[in-house]
């Protein structure tokens, strides 16, 4: 338990280092706040209706 | 082969009619002599097809203008009367071999710069620049009174014929090279093209000087070229324009080769429909007003043809050639860039001929693949000018082609291939 709390403490003395997917304004604040970032350019999958699924499924 | 690959081979002719083409400006004409199936008594409008009482007012004063120009009517009662009467044949300049920048009114009488394109062998008609600001705004821009009217005349008479004069003597200025180079200099191709202008003025304006002309005659048409912002736009609507027409008809392709509204709707057409356009609600910019009076209640939805540009890999395609452009809308560097790759998503290939520093020198993606919009979710990001419900530009910035045209398109093309 206090080895645990102390790793804890730690988490906040070091400066982080992040990895932001997706939305660019996060990644931005963390930079204007001399945050190391780096940029993911993700998405969540985009879902189609089941008619074009298979229109897809059928010329794609 | 099956139906999938005969689709990217299709795919493949259709983005290489984009990435090999090879434009050229080639003569200044009257529409009614280099815009194909434009008739006698025929208006031709930006967007897609619509109905003279569902246009919005810009149309509707573009309509009326084209009567007075021509002088098909004494005044404005009654050219709305004939218009009505249904004397006048009305169409979307993209069912022709022709753009129509902002309301992109044309008819028979106005001059129209020529564009060949000789890998492709297409030619197209782009309206040109109406010069440096005055009276208040141009034509395309929804606007019209005598001084608008005389200007186009003016242009017509006095600053086209050493123009012509210089491509009969010199066979053409290539448009290709202007486009590459100003990308890597910061346009984009759609709403800028300061690099693109002072490329075009160094290769033009010797040339005019050379002509065995009065001095005067020259510099009206020197002061002409200089002093009109993003004089180059059209000839790279033009160069665009040449090359989708190319792809038009190619079995197969499900390239987008249209993007265009007029104000109620928006279009897409596609290669292999060429005659069947495909409409959603005209979606509003996001962008910089000219000026803090104007909000979002002031602005038309989307009106012009002027994303021809896009459909070859330009404008909102090119947002990371251009951070200066997406930097007025409040965007940083790197969204510029991302803007790019994720267009790189929904297209078929890269243009080799537009190599981006701030992409470390990867090519711009070029043609727009129906079938991968609807497969990720992403709609082509596409730049332009904010038009005043009255008339006017008010602004510049970005909007995305609405998904319910590559449904559209998507079910059609179904129909067609099942």
């Amino acid at each position: 338990m206090q080895e645990s709390r102390k790793n804890e403490a730690g988490i906040y003395q070091e400066k982080p280092a992040v990895a932001n997917l997706g939305i660019m304004l996060f990644y931005q604040a963390l930079v204007d706040q001399k945050c190391k970032c780096t940029q993911i350019n993700w998405v969540p999958e985009y879902e189609q209706s089941e008619e074009m699924e298979a229109l897809l499924d059928e010329f794609l | 082969m099956d139906v999938k690959q005969r689709i990217a081979e299709a795919n493949r002719q259709a983005a290489s009619c984009i990435t090999e083409n090879d434009p050229y400006w080639v003569d200044i004409r009257p529409a009614g002599e280099c815009v194909e199936g434009l008739e006698d008594h025929m208006i031709l409008h930006s967007g897609p097809p619509i109905d003279y009482e569902d246009m919005v007012m810009l149309h509707k004063r573009g309509m009326v203008s084209a009567m007075l120009f021509e002088g098909w009517a004494k005044d404005e009662k009654e050219a709305v009367e004939i218009i009505r009467s249904g004397e006048i044949k009305i169409d979307s300049a993209l069912n022709h071999n022709t753009v129509g920048a902002g309301t992109g009114i044309i008819t028979k009488s106005v001059a129209m710069n020529v564009i060949e394109d000789r890998r492709n062998h297409t030619t197209a008609a782009t309206f040109p620049a109406e010069g440096p600001v005055f009276q208040g705004g141009f034509c395309g821009w929804g606007l019209y009174n005598e001084g608008i009217a005389e200007n186009l005349r003016y242009m017509r008479e006095v600053l086209f014929p050493p123009m012509r004069e210089m491509l009969a003597k010199n066979g053409g200025i290539a448009i290709k090279p202007i486009l590459a180079e100003g990308m890597q200099m910061g346009d984009e191709n759609h709403t800028r093209q300061t690099a693109a202008d002072l490329l075009f003025d160094k290769q033009v304006l010797p040339q005019l000087f050379e002509l065995d002309l009065p001095k005067e005659q020259i510099m009206r048409t020197v002061r002409y070229i200089v002093e009109t912002p993003r004089f180059f736009h059209c000839y790279g609507q033009g160069a665009s324009r040449a090359a989708a027409i190319a792809a038009d008809g190619i079995e197969y392709s499900t390239m987008v080769t249209a993007m265009a509204g007029n104000g109620v709707e928006f279009g897409i057409k596609i290669a292999a429909l060429p005659g069947q356009w495909f409409t959603a609600p005209a979606p509003m910019m996001k962008g910089r007003y000219t000026s803090t009076k104007f909000t979002e209640k002031d602005q038309l939805p989307w009106i012009g043809d002027s994303c021809v540009v896009e459909c070859a890999g330009m404008g909102g395609i090119a947002a990371a050639a251009s951070p200066i452009v997406c930097n007025l809308r409040g965007m940083s560097l790197q969204e510029s860039i991302a803007q790019s790759r994720e267009m790189e998503n929904i297209c078929i290939t890269r243009n080799p001929n537009y190599v981006i520093p701030n992409l470390d020198f990867d090519c711009l993606p070029a043609g727009v693949d129906i079938r991968l919009v609807l497969k990720t979710g992403i709609c082509p990001a596409v730049h332009g000018g904010m038009f005043n419900y009255e008339g006017g530009l008010i602004g510049a910035g970005m909007a995305r082609v609405p998904m319910g045209c590559f449904e559209k398109a998507m079910k059609a093309f179904a129909a067609k291939y099942r």
